[in-house]
C-alpha cells in the first residue's frame, strides 16, 4: 500500500479507537460500584441464559432468512430499472433522461432495500418472509415489463427518428448489444470514443468482464458486503428478545443455527476474493519450480515466486511480476493482517472491559473470530501451493480434520463423565477446563483446521465459479454466432458483410456497391428490389460530374421511380440533395460518410412494418389525413342555425360553438 | 451457471449426508459437515446475486452502499461490534419491548451504514468510488 493511504488507513484506525477507549474507560470506571457490578453480574447470568442451550433451526429456514438479502439487491436492480436507471461508459450512473443521480436518495433506497428486509426476516420470520419475497418479486416482475415496455417505445422512437429522411440505421439495435457484451474475435465492437476507450466498459454486464480473468466481479463485492451487513444485523438483533432463539448460535456442541452461518461466511468469503480464487496467480509448474528456486536463494525476498501474468515467462525472464502470491513475509507486512490482529485484541479488550456475556466455550476465554480469520490468512498464504490443487489440499486437510475429531469416538457421545473418548469430544467439553493458555483456548486453535480446510475450498470454489462464468460467457457468444450464421445467411454472402440483422437488410451500407461498375449494377437493379443500388447510382450520377451525366441518372431512376409513385423524377432528385447534403456535413467533419438510402415507397407509404396502421408507435399527426373533409375547420358549417337537424356531423365533438346555445353567438360568427 | 447450480446442489447433498451420518453440524470445531454447508450455502447466496445482477444489466451492478462497505469491510465489522456493546451496556436489552428493539435496531444500522460510508468516502480516492464494482486490495 502506498504511503499517504497508508497514512490514511491509521489514522481511520485511530480514528476508530477512540469510542473503543471511551467505552473501555465508561466499563472499567463503572466497575468502582458494587452495587452497579453486582447488577451488571446479574443481568449478566441472566443473558448467559439467554444465549444457553440453543438448538437451532434447518437448513431450510437459514437460507430462507439469508436469500432475503439477494432477493433486496434484485429489487433494488429492479426499481433502478422501473426509473430507467442507467450505466453510463463512464462508470456513472444517470437516470432515464440521462442526469446523475444524487448519492443519497441512492444509498437510502440501498439501506431500505437490503438491509431493513433482513432485519425484518430475523426480527419477525413468520411474517415478514412470505412478504418480503412477495413484494420482492412483484417488483421484479413489474420491472420486466416496464424494461419490456420501455424497449418497444425506444423500439418506435428509432423509426420516428428515421423520419427525417437519412438516419435510418439506428446505432444500438438489441441484438446488436447483446454480441457486444460478449467480445471475442468473431465480432469487432464498433470504434468508441475517446472517454469512452479510457474506461473499460465498467458495466458491460453485471459479472465484470469475462474475458478478463479476476476482474473485479461486481457480485462478489455485493455478497461481501450484504454478508457483513447481515452479520451486524445479526450481532445486536440476538441480544433482543424479538430475535427468535432458534436462530441463535448453536450454544450446544451441535446444531444449525442462523448465526453459525456468520463465522464460515467470513472465512469463505476471504477465500473466494483471494487471487488464488480470482485467477490472479499462475498454476503452471514452473510456480513451483521459481518458488522453490527464489526461497533456496533468499529466503527473506522469496515473495516474487509467483508471476501475477498469465504466463509463466514472467519468472523465467526475472522481470517484476505486476501481481505477486502472498507469501508469509507479504502478509505479515499487509496491513489488513495487521488489522485483523487489531480487531482482535480490541475485541477481547471491548469484551472484557464492558462485560459483554461471551460464552467461554464459543471460541475460548481470550480467543475470538478476528483471531481466527488472522490466523487462517497466515496459514493459508504461508502455504506454498498452486491455486489449481487448493481445493485438493482443502479436501485433504479437512479429511484429516474429521478423521482426528472422531478418532476414538464411542457410539453413545460420552463426555458427561468427564473424560472425553476422542478429540472431538474433548474440544466440544465446557466443564473441566484446563489452565493452560492452550487448555483455555481449545475451542478457538482447536478449530483453525477446519477453517483453514475452508479456505482452501474457498479458494478452489472461487476458481470453479471464475471459470465456469468465463467459459458461460464464451459458449454464449459461440452459441450467437452460430444462431447469426444460420439466421442470416443469405445477407452474409451477398453483402459479404461481417452480419446484418434483418432490420438492417434494407438500409445497409451502399459504399462499396457503389464502387462495382455500373453495368452489373444496371442488369441487376431490374431483377431486384434493392434500393441500395438507386441511391449508389444517385450519389454517382452526382459526384461523377463529367462522366456521368444528371441525366442519365434520371433515366434509369427516374422511369423506376415513375413506375412506382408517378412522381417522375422526384426522387432522384431527393437522392441528390440528400447525397449533396451528406457531401456538406462530411466536408465539415472530416468524417467519411456512409450512405444510407430508403427504400422508394409509396407517398405516405409504411417505412417500415413496425409502423404498420394498428400497432404504429409513432406519435400521431397534427391532423388527420384520411378523413380529408374533416381537416376543414368545423366553422364551415356552422353558418346555418338548424345545421344540427341533418344529423351529418359529428355533434359530440363539434366543438364549443356548436354546442353553444345562444344564436347571437351563433349568428355572431357571421359577422 | 448450469454447473456452479449443480455444484451448489452436490454440496448441499455432502452436507446433508455428512450431518445425518458422519457428525452433525458443529461450528465450534468446523467439522465437515460445518464445511460443507458453508460452500452449499454460500455458494447458492453467490449464485443468488450472480442470478439478481443478471436479471437486470443495464442498472448499476452494485448498489452503493454495498459498494461501499465492501471496500471497508473490516472497520464497519469493528464498529458494528463496538455499538453492538454499547447498545447492550446503555440498555436492557433483553426486557425491552419490540418497537423499542425495532427502533434501536433501525439506529444502530444506519449509524453502522453512515460509517462504512464515511470512511469510504474519506479513505477511497474518487476514481475507486466511481467505479462500483471495482474491489480494492
Amino acid at each position: 500500500m502506498a504511503g499517504p493511504s497508508r497514512t490514511r488507513a491509521s489514522a481511520a484506525l485511530v480514528l476508530l479507537c477512540l469510542p473503543l477507549v471511551a467505552a473501555a474507560g465508561w466499563g472499567l470506571g463503572g466497575g468502582d460500584d458494587d452495587d452497579a457490578s453486582i447488577a451488571r453480574a446479574a443481568r449478566r447470568t441472566v443473558r448467559e441464559a439467554f444465549v444457553k442451550n440453543l438448538n437451532g433451526t434447518s437448513f431450510a429456514e437459514v437460507s430462507a432468512i439469508t436469500n432475503v438479502v439477494p432477493l433486496g439487491v434484485a429489487t433494488r436492480h429492479a426499481i433502478d430499472a422501473m426509473r430507467g436507471v442507467r450505466t453510463t461508459p463512464g462508470g456513472v450512473a444517470v437516470d432515464a433522461r440521462g442526469n446523475p443521480l444524487r448519492a443519497m436518495p441512492m444509498v437510502c433506497l440501498d439501506f431500505v432495500c437490503v438491509v431493513l428486509p433482513a432485519l425484518a426476516a430475523m426480527l419477525a420470520p413468520a411474517v415478514a418472509l412470505p412478504t418480503l419475497f412477495a413484494v420482492g418479486c412483484a417488483a421484479i416482475l413489474a420491472a420486466t415489463r416496464a424494461r419490456a415496455r420501455r424497449r418497444a417505445i425506444h423500439a418506435g422512437g428509432d423509426d420516428a427518428r428515421s423520419d427525417d429522411g437519412f438516419n435510418d440505421v439506428v446505432a444500438t439495435s438489441p441484438r446488436r448489444s447483446f454480441l457486444a457484451r460478449f467480445p471475442g474475435p468473431w465480432y469487432r465492437p464498433p470504434p468508441r470514443s475517446a472517454d469512452e476507450q479510457s474506461s473499460r466498459r465498467p458495466s458491460a454486464l453485471p459479472l465484470g468482464p469475462l474475458d478478463v480473468l479476476g476482474a473485479p466481479r461486481p457480485y462478489l463485492a455485493a455478497y461481501r458486503a450484504a454478508m457483513t451487513l447481515t452479520t451486524a444485523v445479526a450481532i445486536l438483533a440476538v441480544d433482543f428478545s424479538a430475535f427468535p432463539r432458534r436462530l441463535a448460535k448453536t450454544d450446544s456442541t451441535r446444531g444449525v443455527g442462523l448465526m453459525d452461518v456468520g463465522s464460515g461466511s467470513f472465512v469463505l468469503a476471504n477465500a473466494l476474493a483471494s487471487r488464488v480464487a480470482r485467477g490472479l496467480t499462475t498454476s503452471s509448474p514452473s510456480w513451483w519450480f521459481a518458488f522453490w528456486k527464489r526461497a533456496s536463494v533468499d529466503v527473506s525476498s522469496s515473495n516474487a515466486h509467483a508471476g501475477g501474468g498469465r504466463d509463466a515467462t514472467n519468472d523465467a525472464t526475472g522481470a517484476a511480476p505486476p501481481e505477486r502470491a502472498h507469501t508469509i513475509a507479504r502478509t505479515l507486512r499487509s496491513t489488513r493482517w495487521w488489522s485483523l490482529i487489531f480487531l482482535a485484541c480490541a475485541r477481547g479488550l471491548a469484551t472484557h472491559a464492558m462485560d459483554y456475556q461471551q460464552p467461554v466455550g464459543e471460541y475460548g476465554r481470550h480467543w475470538n473470530f478476528f483471531a481466527t480469520l488472522a490466523v487462517v490468512d497466515l496459514c493459508a498464504t504461508a502455504t506454498p501451493l498452486p491455486p489449481a490443487f487448493s481445493s485438493f489440499a482443502g479436501l485433504a486437510i479437512l479429511v484429516a480434520h474429521q478423521t482426528s475429531l472422531l478418532r476414538g469416538a464411542s457410539p453413545s457421545g460420552a463426555g458427561a463423565a468427564g473424560v472425553a473418548s476422542s478429540y472431538g469430544e474433548y474440544l466440544l467439553r465446557d466443564v473441566p477446563r484446563g489452565e493452560g493458555l492452550l487448555e483455555q483456548n481449545k475451542e478457538g486453535v482447536g478449530s483453525i483446521p477446519g477453517y483453514v480446510a475452508l479456505y482452501f475450498l474457498g479458494a478452489g470454489l472461487g476458481r470453479f465459479v471464475e471459470r465456469s462464468l468465463c467459459d458461460a460467457a464464451k459458449r454464449a457468444s459461440i452459441r450467437c454466432v452460430v444462431i447469426f450464421l444460420f439466421l442470416f445467411p443469405r445477407v452474409r454472402t451477398k453483402r459479404n458483410e461481417r452480419f446484418s440483422p434483418a432490420r438492417h437488410r434494407s438500409v445497409t451500407t451502399s459504399r462499396s456497391i457503389a464502387r462495382v461498375p455500373s453495368p452489373f449494377i444496371e442488369s441487376s437493379t431490374d431483377e431486384s428490389n434493392d434500393p441500395q443500388r438507386d441511391d449508389a447510382r444517385a450519389e454517382r450520377g452526382d459526384g461523377g460530374g463529367g462522366s456521368r451525366a444528371g441525366g442519365d441518372d434520371r433515366r434509369v431512376h427516374g422511369s423506376r421511380t415513375a413506375r412506382r409513385d408517378g412522381r417522375g423524377g422526384d426522387g432522384a432528385r431527393e437522392a441528390r440533395q440528400r447525397v449533396r447534403g451528406r457531401r456538406r456535413l462530411g466536408r465539415v467533419s472530416g468524417a467519411f460518410y456512409t450512405l444510407v438510402p430508403i427504400r422508394p415507397r409509396r407517398r405516405g407509404g409504411r417505412r417500415s412494418l413496425r409502423t404498420f396502421a394498428v400497432v404504429s408507435l409513432r406519435p400521431p399527426l397534427g391532423f388527420n389525413t384520411r378523413p380529408r373533409r374533416l381537416s376543414t375547420p368545423p366553422d364551415a358549417f356552422q353558418l346555418h342555425p338548424d345545421f344540427r337537424l341533418y344529423g351529418t356531423t359529428f355533434s359530440g365533438r363539434g366543438g364549443g360553438c356548436c354546442r353553444s346555445p345562444s344564436p347571437t353567438r351563433r349568428f355572431g360568427r357571421l359577422r | 451457471m448450469l454447473s456452479l447450480a449443480v455444484a451448489d446442489a452436490a454440496f448441499w447433498a455432502a452436507a446433508m449426508t455428512l450431518h445425518a451420518r458422519c457428525q452433525a453440524v458443529s461450528r465450534r470445531t468446523a467439522n465437515a459437515a460445518y464445511c460443507a454447508w458453508m460452500l452449499a450455502f454460500n455458494l447458492q447466496v453467490l449464485l443468488a446475486f450472480i442470478a439478481a445482477g443478471l436479471l437486470f444489466p443495464a442498472t448499476p451492478p452494485v448498489p452503493k452502499l454495498l459498494a461501499a462497505v465492501n471496500r471497508r469491510l473490516l472497520p464497519t465489522f469493528l464498529v458494528a461490534n463496538l455499538l453492538t456493546g454499547a447498545v447492550n451496556g446503555a440498555m436492557d436489552t433483553i426486557h425491552v419491548g419490540t418497537l423499542t428493539a425495532w427502533a434501536s435496531m433501525v439506529g444502530y444500522l444506519s449509524v453502522v451504514c453512515v460509517v462504512g460510508l464515511a470512511l469510504d468516502t474519506v479513505l477511497s480516492p474518487q476514481s475507486v468510488r466511481a467505479h462500483s464494482g471495482t474491489k480494492a486490495d
